[in-house]
């Protein structure tokens, strides 16, 4: 056989005549992406995204379809040869329509695999449901409570009735796995031998904690309270969230090998360049507990409470004294909270002043609507000018009404105050609960903010001190609990890769194609869904529950979950972990939206018993058609039209189902995209088992 | 023919039949059934496609006569007065010694074009009277089938067809490459909008291109071949199938030609719509019944072509050359042109031009020459802006570069290239960026879908030119532009992809202004962008009504011979006032 | 063509017989077939597909890629206006919006009557008589917005136009 010497990345390399530069390059071990190359099939030169270059050629080749000759030198790699395959990537994700992973999945901030769960959960597996939850999410039976669920946003079936109920499915696996008696506990990792410090046992200390110890560390946590939690404790009356609840959590990341330190306060108790010494190395989640003060006049004044202060409170004591009177102040959570647990505290009449109106408050519709239903009076368009201690004993609240401006920096309408608006009101007690600061003036030496929160890296948790990481509140500012849960877990890996020596580079990103957001979506995802009511959450009467502290929302029967699982449009693409375009995509850090046009037409063809084909997602790499032709005899599915129109069809654009099916599988198995893909494939983005990332690499 | 008779020959060109022969000739017919005594004939396009329909009149001496601009009126009156009266009507004739068409046709070198308008396409004795075919009849004599394809190397003949590969290697290629079986192949897929020389040789001298062929094929050993042609072009191919038939008859192709042992035969397959089957990879795929998607080289058609078969390409008017060279020696067809370009070059002259239609100039002609002493300028008080060469693959030449010489390689340094042969001249009313956007729609339209840059890029390109000439550009829309215009053209399988961006780079190069005025100022000032510009009256009018009668909304309004106005809220901006106002009193704002 | 009559089929079948049944005659035997029906019904693709070596997958995809074959039916006569780069430059645009007006239909549309069809063409190389626009097997040039009306009314008044 001929043979013949030429050069492949400054290394000569003796091949059969024939050979093409693509074939010797995999012989050498050397990266090339390509989809259009079958070994399988003739050469086809379609995608491009093989190209490499010539010495002495203008342009780059496909090195699919280019033979290597004599005296030929080759580059497989440049900064040109990149910038070439990323935007090769880049258009064809221009003109690829379809979600990775599905739009719960990645609107969630711990990235939980919703549709897998709800998968688990529609075939009466609890228990994976909640393995594959705590992948991503320690806590489901504490967030699976009072999260505000921005996933039930995103959910596609919006487009048919009503969001699935993926919070309180959540729950229900977490609660069933745990009525069994037997614990989800995960498989760790060899003890590395390393010892991290937590400090705050809230929601990113507990979650940093419980993958530390996955990953083989050892972990003691600190905190300034008596009980673990943090505001999901303090913060959040137990009539949303028994403390029992929590409990059972913790005990898992006890169970684990976690050991807690509590009324454990930093910088009075321990210091961090103690701790610096002490441990390999530290994580702070120290959240934001610092009441924000409403700034004026009267603020001192007794019988004025903050939010965070009484929620406390009446969290170590159930029956803590208030008025009968109670003004809230704040459109917050906490401020509903604060008077849901005033009233059921005694006071007679609860009001929530909020200075804009009700659309614009930002606690949870769910929450102000229960508050209403349990008596609270909301006061809008009003604010708190003034507090004094009346001749009668009661504080006067000196308030001024306001209207709606311009809308403000956060996109919201500004509140103007109204001139001459000012009266007076009456009341026993004021409750400010107008939001949080961090407190981190006991971190000495870590740089801070301009709003004093630490200045850490939000995907990587890592500060100024090679040491200390941080996560949640105290680096993102007050935000909700599943953030604070999604940074502890990434700061983890972090600090797995801190404590190794290697590079810290954090969780991997993997990329996402998205269709866009629920308002942006082709309602033709929508079609072929019967409408199905969301499963309402059964709760307790309105005049038991003011009563106590007994949990209002009683939780799902196991009917109503199957059947509220069965509603998942299993969004996200079943070919998510083999598609070549999202592994190339990560590869080139390339970017959906860099090359902006017009979308592709959602179109499903889904009347074939086992395949299902999405034109939507394919690329024309032309392996199903080739395959057809020129192996299996078939002529099932062809090119159609031409230009950007171009599209591969089954044979005179019938549906699947009606042309022959001889060898479907094969073209299954060799599209490299999720455009041709089996039934029987489950949705299913992740594994169960959380290990060490590894970086990701194409093929 | 009858000596004693005057001959009257009627242009019979698809650009004459356009222009209304037809009905010219229809009328001459029905003069002679009433008994007018004269013999009556067809030719093809002379070339002077701006004054036709055309008719010649060759008195019993042999002295011509050529009438221009023939209307039914005219053609009566010529029968009459010089047809039957003997008088010819001077000022209805064009005086080929006379003024502009001195400059028009002195500087011309007509091989490929010699007979077109001369002869009659559907008689091969017309042909073979001109010395057809006896190209043909020396090589196959001679029998020296290297010798021949010395002769075409020597000549210096380069693909005429837009890529400009030397005509000789190529045979010498398919020579060298022994098989049981080799094609050549015609390639008449005229694609490029604004070119219509390939029509044009097709329909006026058939034979010259079969004839080529023939040669071509005994050079490199083929038996068989292929005319491939344009759909759009159902004269071209009647009057091929005429060709062929003809030369079959009188044993000019079939077997053992001219009693020789070499047997030749074509076929003309029609094309079916497809721009990108110019393309010689996809044009085999068409012609063995596939869709037009091309193919990597190699291997070249000369090693594995149609049918796997080793293949000779080439275009109509590189194979119409074939026969003068061997006729008059490479030596001849070298003398003419540059260092690298040799022989002549047909152009197509088209758009905002005086005297459109085709020429033949000797390579090394200035582009100024051809556009204003051969086309006579815009024929307006507008001046040229540029002018378009190579079609879509090719770019705007502006008009500062008009020194540049007619060469392959130097067509190349402006951005454009020499192309098949269309030259749209453009004027002030021409946008660029609308230019840029039209090729590019164009190119889209016409990507076979097979590669990702070509299919998606030039479709994320025209989005981009589509929103600027509507008023939505931003101002990273052109780096954008330069950068997918960049990679496309590297990064594309075939010379569809690789020169689609040619439009757009050049216009960005020479108009970069006429971009950035439309993106920053939101202002088109060819008045061509209708979201960008707007139209009025100044007062220069004076009321002549003329763009009031033109306007298709009617929202012009006006007394004779007062200033007119424009009613913008009803003006659609077609820019048809401007067009017809004799005095330049509509502006563009 | 109804739903493949007996004389259809026969007719088919004496195209692929005249022109060819291997796999390269596609493209001629999908001319012919347009030619005797004006479009090309997938009936026949069926047919041709069912009795040669011809697939359905390329006998679609070739009919698909080619702009001069349509799988609907067309109107009695196709006005094609050329946008080719001389007839653009000329105002094509302003022909084809004329005619859209004048025939009540858009660009690629037959009119409701079946007498109409309304096209562009990439060029029909008549480019020194830009702009122009071809009408059944007739074409006129030096076109503008006035004069591109007047040729659908002399087609449908018998006269004639240039």
């Amino acid at each position: 056989m001929e043979r013949i010497t030429f050069a492949l990345d400054g290394k000569k390399l003796t091949v059969a005549k024939g050979t093409t530069i693509l074939e010797a390059a995999r012989a050498e071990g050397i990266f090339i992406p390509t989809f259009c190359h079958n070994e399988k099939l003739k050469p086809f030169a379609s995608c491009f995204v093989c190209v490499v270059e010539i010495a002495g050629r203008a342009g780059l080749v496909p090195s699919c379809s280019t033979m290597a000759a004599e005296g030929m030198t080759v580059v497989t790699d440049s900064e040109r040869i990149r910038k070439a395959r990323r935007t090769c990537v880049e258009l064809l994700l221009s003109d690829h329509e379809g979600d990775c992973l599905g739009p719960c999945m990645t609107t969630c901030p711990a990235g939980i695999d919703i549709p897998g769960f709800v998968k688990h959960l529609a075939e009466g597996n609890d228990r994976a449901a909640l393995e594959l939850i705590k992948r991503n999410m320690p806590l489901p039976a504490v967030l699976g409570r009072i999260c505000t669920r921005p996933c039930e946003g995103e959910c596609r079936r919006k487009l048919v009735e009503e969001p699935i109920a993926i919070c309180q499915l959540h729950r229900f696996a977490a609660d069933r796995v745990s009525a069994s008696g037997v614990e989800y506990i995960p498989r760790k990792a060899p003890s590395s031998g390393k010892r991290v410090a937590v400090v705050g046992a809230g929601p990113a200390g507990l979650s940093a904690a419980y993958y530390l110890h996955l990953l083989g560390h050892r972990c003691t946590v600190f905190d300034m309270h008596e009980k673990a939690g943090g505001m999901t404790r303090y913060g959040i009356p137990s009539y949303r969230l028994p403390r029992e609840v929590i409990e059972r959590e913790v005990a898992v990341i006890k169970e684990l090998g976690a050991e807690f330190r509590f009324n454990t306060r930093l910088g009075v108790d321990i210091t961090l360049d103690r701790l610096c010494a002490d441990f390999d190395a530290v994580f702070l989640g120290l959240g934001a507990q610092l009441a924000k003060p409403m700034s004026i006049r009267g603020e001192e004044t007794e019988g004025v409470l903050s939010g965070i202060g009484f929620l406390g409170a009446s969290s170590r004591d159930e029956s803590l004294k208030i008025g009968r009177r109670v003004m809230v102040v704040g459109g917050g959570n906490t401020a509903v909270d604060a008077a849901r647990t005033a009233l059921r505290l005694g006071a007679g009449e609860v009001s929530i002043l909020y200075r804009r109106t009700r659309a614009e408050m930002p606690a949870w519709e769910e929450e102000i609507h229960a508050a209403e239903k349990e008596g609270v009076r909301l006061d809008i368009l009003a604010a708190p000018v003034a507090i004094d201690q009346g001749p009668d004993g009661f504080l006067h609240v000196t308030c001024i009404e306001m209207e709606l401006g311009e809308p403000d920096a956060s996109g919201r309408r500004r509140p103007i105050p109204k001139p001459g608006s000012e009266h007076l009101r009456v009341v026993d007690n004021v409750i400010a609960a107008i939001g949080q600061d961090v407190d981190a003036s006991d971190c000495s030496g870590l740089r801070l903010t301009k709003w004093q929160t630490i200045d850490a890296d939000l995907h990587r948790g890592t500060t100024n001190i090679d040491k200390i990481f941080a996560g949640g509140d105290c680096v993102s500012g007050a935000d909700i609990a599943v953030t604070a849960v999604a940074a502890g877990r990434r700061a983890a890996v972090s600090i797995d890769q801190y404590l190794r020596g290697e590079k810290v580079t954090g969780e991997p990103v993997l990329y996402n194609h998205t269709m866009g957001r629920i308002t942006e979506v082709d309602s033709r995802v929508a079609e072929g869904f019967d409408k199905v009511p969301r499963a309402a959450m059964p709760e307790r009467e309105v005049e038991e529950r003011i009563r106590g502290f007994a949990e209002v929302e009683t939780g799902f029967s196991e009917a109503a979950v199957r059947q509220e699982a069965a509603r998942c449009m299993e969004c996200g693409c079943r070919d998510v972990n083999e598609c070549r375009l999202r592994s190339y995509a990560t590869e080139f850090h390339a970017d959906q939206f860099h090359y902006r046009g017009l979308k592709r037409v959602y179109e499903r063809d889904d009347s074939h018993a086992e395949v299902v084909y999405d034109a939507h997602k394919c690329i024309q790499c032309g392996n199903c058609v080739r395959l057809s032709e020129e192996i299996l005899g078939t002529s099932a599915v062809g090119f159609t039209g031409r230009g950007i129109s171009a599209r591969v069809r089954p044979a005179m654009g019938r549906p699947l189902a009606e042309v022959d099916g001889k060898g479907i599988d094969q073209l299954v198995e060799n599209c490299p995209v999720g455009a041709l893909i089996r039934k029987d494939d489950r949705v299913a983005a992740l594994e169960p088992e959380f290990k060490r990332p590894e970086p990701p690499h194409p093929e | 023919m009858s000596e004693m008779r005057k001959t009257i020959v009627v242009g019979m060109s698809s650009c004459n039949i356009a222009a209304g022969a037809e009905k010219v000739y229809g009328i001459i017919r029905e003069k002679m059934a009433d008994g007018l005594d004269v013999n009556l004939s067809i030719t093809g396009c002379l070339g002077l496609c701006f004054c036709e329909p055309q008719v010649r009149v060759i008195d019993e001496d042999g002295s011509e006569h050529l009438y221009v601009d023939v209307t039914p009126e005219r053609i009566t009156g010529i029968i009459d007065e010089h047809l039957k009266g003997g008088r010819p009507i001077a000022a209805w004739a064009s005086d080929l010694n006379q003024g502009a068409m001195v400059k028009l046709l002195g500087k011309q070198r007509r091989i490929v074009l010699a007979n077109c308008g001369r002869i009659n396409p559907e008689r091969i004795d017309d042909y073979l009277a001109q010395g057809g075919y006896q190209a043909l009849e020396r090589v196959l004599r001679e029998n020296r089938p290297a010798a021949v394809i010395d002769e075409v190397l020597a000549s210096g003949l380069r693909g005429r067809g837009g890529g400009g590969f030397s005509t000789g290697l190529k045979w010498r290629f398919a020579y060298n490459n022994k098989a049981d079986k080799k094609f050549v192949i015609c390639n008449a897929d005229e694609g490029d909008p604004g070119a219509f020389m390939d029509r044009t040789v097709l329909e006026s001298d058939p034979h010259a291109v079969l004839e080529g062929m023939a040669i071509g094929a005994f050079a490199t050993g083929a038996d068989e071949a292929y005319i491939y042609c344009r759909a759009e072009y159902p004269l071209a191919v009647k009057r091929l199938d005429l060709a062929i038939a003809q030369a079959r008859e009188r044993g000019l192709l079939g077997k053992s030609i001219l009693g020789t042992p070499f047997s030749f035969d074509i076929h003309v397959k029609e094309g079916a719509g497809a721009f990108v089957c110019g393309e010689e990879t996809a044009l085999m795929a068409s012609i063995e019944g596939r869709r037009g998607m091309p193919r990597i080289r190699p291997p070249f058609p000369a090693e594995a072509g149609l049918l796997g078969k080793p293949t000779t390409i080439n275009n109509v008017e590189t194979w119409a050359n074939i026969p003068w060279i061997i006729r008059h020696g490479a030596a001849d067809f070298a003398a003419q042109g540059t260092e690298k370009s040799k022989g002549s070059k047909v152009f197509a002259l088209a758009g905002k031009i005086k005297r459109g239609g085709l020429v033949e100039v000797p390579m090394g002609i200035t582009l100024d020459e051809i556009i204003h002493d051969i086309g006579g300028g815009t024929g307006s008080k507008r001046q040229v802006k540029a002018v378009q060469m190579g079609g879509p693959s090719g770019g705007c030449v502006p008009r500062q570069l008009f020194d540049t010489r007619i060469d392959y390689d130097e067509v190349v340094k402006t951005g454009a290239i020499m192309g098949s042969g269309g030259m749209v001249v453009m004027d002030e009313t021409t946008c660029m960026v609308d230019v840029a956007r039209y090729f590019l729609n164009f190119t889209q339209l016409e990507s076979c879908g097979k590669c990702t840059f070509c299919r998606i890029g030039t479709t994320r390109m025209l989005e981009i030119l589509t929103r600027i000439c509507h008023g939505r550009g931003k101002p990273e829309d052109i780096p954008m532009l330069e950068d997918l215009a960049d990679q496309i053209k590297h990064t594309s399988l075939c010379g569809l992809g690789q020169t689609a961006p040619n439009p757009v780079l050049t216009t960005l190069r020479y108009f970069r202004d006429e971009y950035e005025e439309h993106i920053h100022e939101k202002r088109c000032r060819a008045g061509k962008c209708r979201d960008l510009c707007s139209f009025e009256i100044t007062d220069r009018c004076v009321g002549c009504t003329l763009c009031a009668r033109n306007c298709p909304v009617n929202c012009i309004a006006g007394a004779s011979k007062e200033l007119h106005v424009i009613d913008q809220n009803r003006c659609i901006r077609c820019g048809v006032c401007r067009d017809v106002c004799p005095f330049d009193a509509v502006a563009v704002r | 063509m109804c739903q493949c009559e007996a004389n259809d089929l026969e007719k088919i079948d004496a195209i692929v017989g005249r022109i060819g049944a291997d796999a390269t005659r596609a493209i001629p035997v999908l001319q012919e077939i347009q030619k005797e029906f004006h479009y090309i019904p997938l009936k026949a693709i069926e047919r041709i597909a069912a009795t040669t070596e011809m697939t359905e997958s390329q006998l679609y995809g070739v009919a698909t890629f080619y702009s001069q074959f349509r799988l609907s039916p067309v109107g009695e006569k196709i006005i094609r206006v050329c946008h080719g780069t001389a007839c653009h430059v000329g105002g094509a645009e302003g022909l084809t919006e004329a005619l859209e007006a004048r025939l009540g239909i858009k660009n690629g549309e037959t009119t409701a009557d079946m007498k109409y069809t309304l096209e562009s063409v990439a060029c029909l190389g008549c480019c020194s008589l830009a702009p122009v626009v071809m009408a059944g097997d007739k074409t006129y040039g030096k076109l503008d917005r006035k004069k591109v009306a007047r040729i659908i009314d002399d087609l449908e008044g018998g006269g004639e136009s240039r």
